[in-house]
């Protein structure tokens, strides 16, 4: 009926009484006037169906109401929801890390001491299930987050060179290990620096390679970089893992990238591994607005390749950075330095005493960041960083490292904070309150000594010349690069005395030793040592001597037969820096007596 | 209206989105109500004709055109988009659509008065 316009309008109130109040006003009216039967029925009937009508349009809409109110609480429970499986997830995370740093860190001193070859065996693997089950958390947790959509891109100009070469030397040893050998293709011009997330960047890349190395027996694994559309302010990269592996039969391609799904179900017990890897890089590759896929000839290898664009800043000269140190048992990276770690654990802060001990430093511990607090207060003991934890009692991480930059007004000493926790807005928050850096539960050593390494040279000297002696004058040693060490470590002349020192212990003997395992025709163990020696010598400053450690390392590891070139660069090179150290250390020593 | 939405005042938040969701069952359904008022008036026009005149069908093609006008009005091309982007003017258009269309049925019962009015007036057959 035309009363439907009721029904309609009911929705707005006024609308529905603009077209009921006419009606019905002049229905009644007419009732009250007309003589004429018919007419008087016609106004009755339309008086009566206009009210009838009316009271089922309010019904319409309160129906309508009521179910936009259901809906509203059902997504503002669907929220909440989400928001408890993220807390959940965020607790899990830290209540499975606390233990798992404890358990990874005590492996990491076992392996330093003294053992049979049997147990260090065992320790190896104990390191390496608890690696792996890390491994695994971090899988599940990043496709959560990716899941509830809490993944955060950052966005921030990067040297993806560098990041290829880090995804080589990370690999190179599984590849060698495998009898495989892992190409890294030369990066191409692009005239500017991409901006992008390098993090995930590298993530996704590691888990192509990863997986190429593992289904792969014999051949090579190449990764390589091209640039599909390049202007002024954007490129597009492809990003190609070429293997030789046992390739995967066309109908499951498509599957692999579904969640939990690997290529063939007896997979998952010959190889490992849960199935997300893939799932999270395709999550990831489309967060950054790309596409990915791989084709495949089964038996004869496959090529997984992802494509994303970038925007380019304009190209930037980066200062030298700071090489990772390597693994090497019995240098002590941080002799001389103090720390104080804070943690509730008294595990965690057992392990890390003892790590940072092997290292050569000394430790100050607190239990919670009020203790922290009393002890930077008194300032009877230096420390040239601190090690917070975030979730502790009594007074949490964050309080703590807000009142040391506030009360205590100590802006420039290093803080880093150890977190157990993974989600973003955890970690925006440490850096937020005024950490220099965080490290994620289970402190890994390499990372704590880089990362420590990084931010007392990097502190300025103002705080620490108030915990420490006044500084000297910066040494200079012949063959080494010292202005560029002097700006890299902030000019603290002790740090680089102590880095001269553990160098000249640990390295004296390093080209016979390099000479030695060629002339038994161990080349793996000459590579590694090499390996070491060029992060121990690029920390330094020694230039030259990188650069022939370089391509020595490159020459036995490309198995190219001629190299006695390159190790007699090598060994000079080597023996002339520990020479200047050597008188440089003398010298010092004179002018402190 | 609900119970509880008498009882407790709905925040900000959710009175928009049931304000939207109102807005856009009116914009949906008025089409469909404009059809049936042009059919509604055609059975009423049929069902009186031997009670009534010209000025009837005169009536309905004034009811017919109003309808017409509105759903060209609000719901050919330019003006569909920028009734959605502006809810007070859409509330401001539902009103006078209802206005219209309710004075137009409410002149209907009159049509007894009128007729012999309407007659004299034009020199029509009563």
């Amino acid at each position: 009926m035309m009363c439907g316009g009721a029904f309609v309008l009911a929705a707005i109130p006024s609308a529905a009484l603009s077209f009921v109040g006419p009606v019905t006003t002049c229905s009644l009216i007419a009732l009250a006037r007309s003589g004429d039967k018919e007419w008087t029925l016609v106004a009755f009937l339309l008086c009566v169906y206009t009210l009838v009508l009316l009271k089922g349009a309010r019904s319409q809409a309160a129906a309508l109401t009521t179910r936009v109110l259901t809906e509203i609480a059902r997504t503002k429970e669907l929220t909440m929801l989400s928001e408890m499986k993220s807390a959940f997830t965020a607790n899990v995370s830290h209540e499975i890390r606390t233990p798992l740093n404890g358990i990874l860190g005590l492996a990491q001193l076992l392996e330093r001491e003294p053992l049979s070859s049997d147990h260090i065996e065992i320790v190896r693997r104990l390191r390496k299930a608890g690696e792996s089950l890390l491994a695994i958390l971090n899988d599940i947790l990043d496709f959560s987050k990716l899941e509830a959509g809490q993944f955060r891109l950052d966005r921030k100009p990067f040297d993806l060179g560098s990041t290829l070469s880090h995804i080589g030397s990370l690999f190179s040893g599984t590849a060698r290990a495998k009898g495989l050998e892992l190409v890294v293709e030369a990066m191409p011009q692009l005239g500017g620096v991409p901006i992008g997330d390098a993090l995930r960047v590298e993530q996704v890349l590691m888990n192509l390679v990863g997986n190429a190395l593992k289904f792969t027996e014999q051949g090579e694994v190449r990764l390589c970089v091209r640039a599909i559309a390049l202007d002024d302010a954007r490129v597009k990269l492809r990003f190609e893992v070429r293997d030789t592996g046992i390739g995967v039969a066309p109908e499951s391609l498509t599957e692999l990238f579904k969640p939990f799904t690997q290529a063939h179900r007896s997979m998952s017990g010959r190889f490992g591994g849960t199935g997300l890897g893939l799932s999270i890089c395709k999550r990831l590759v489309e967060l950054m607005g790309g596409e990915i896929g791989a084709s495949s000839k089964f038996g004869q290898g496959s090529t997984f390749w992802f494509e994303v664009a970038f925007e380019l800043s304009p190209a930037e000269t980066h200062a030298p950075r700071l090489p990772r140190p390597t693994n090497a048992p019995g240098c002590a990276r941080l002799g001389g330095l103090r720390f104080l770690v804070v943690d509730d654990s008294e595990t965690n802060r057992d392990v890390l005493e003892r790590l940072l001990a092997l290292e050569g430093a000394r430790v100050v511990v607190a239990r919670n960041g009020q203790e922290a607090l009393e002890f930077l207060r008194r300032g009877k003991e230096a420390v040239d960083a601190v090690l917070m934890d975030v979730q502790m009692p009594v007074m949490n991480g964050l309080t703590a490292i807000r009142n040391i930059r506030g009360d205590l007004g100590l802006r420039a000493l290093p803080i880093i904070a150890l977190t157990a926790g993974i989600l973003s807005e955890e970690r925006h928050q440490v850096l937020g309150a005024g950490a220099n850096d965080f490290i994620p539960k289970p402190v890994d050593l390499e990372e704590l000594v880089y990362t420590l390494l990084l931010q007392v040279s990097q502190s300025p000297s103002g705080d620490r010349a108030m915990i420490s002696e006044p500084l000297a004058e910066f040494p200079v040693v012949a063959g080494l690069n010292s202005s560029w060490v002097e700006k890299t470590l902030d000019g603290d002349r002790d740090l680089f005395v102590a880095l001269l020192m553990s160098f000249k212990e640990e390295f004296i003997d390093a080209a016979s030793q390099v000479e030695d395992s060629l002339a038994r025709g161990d080349r793996e163990d000459a590579a590694h040592r090499l390996h070491t020696l060029r992060g121990g010598a690029g920390y330094i400053g020694a230039e030259d001597l990188v650069e022939a450690a370089s391509a020595l390392e490159r020459a036995i590891v490309e198995r190219q037969p001629q190299f006695e070139t390159l190790i007699a660069e090598f060994v000079r090179n080597h023996d002339l820096v520990i020479e200047a150290i050597t008188s440089a250390l003398a010298e010092i020593n004179l002018s402190r007596k | 209206m609900s119970e509880n939405s008498r009882v407790r005042p709905l925040d900000p938040e959710s009175a928009e989105r049931v304000h939207k969701e109102q807005l856009a069952a009116v914009r949906n359904n008025t089409p469909t109500m404009l059809v049936a008022n042009t059919c509604n008036g055609a059975v009423v026009v049929i069902g009186m004709w031997s009670h009534a005149d010209i000025s009837i069908v005169i009536w309905y093609s004034v009811l017919s055109i109003t309808a017409g006008y509105i759903y060209f009005k609000n719901y050919v091309g330019h003006a569909r988009r920028e009734q959605r982007k502006d809810h007070a003017k859409s509330i401001k258009r539902a009103i006078t659509n209802g206005l219209a269309l309710g004075a137009l049925w409410g002149m209907l019962p009159f049509f007894s008065l009128w007729t012999p009015m309407l007659a004299n007036a034009f020199s029509l057959p009563a």
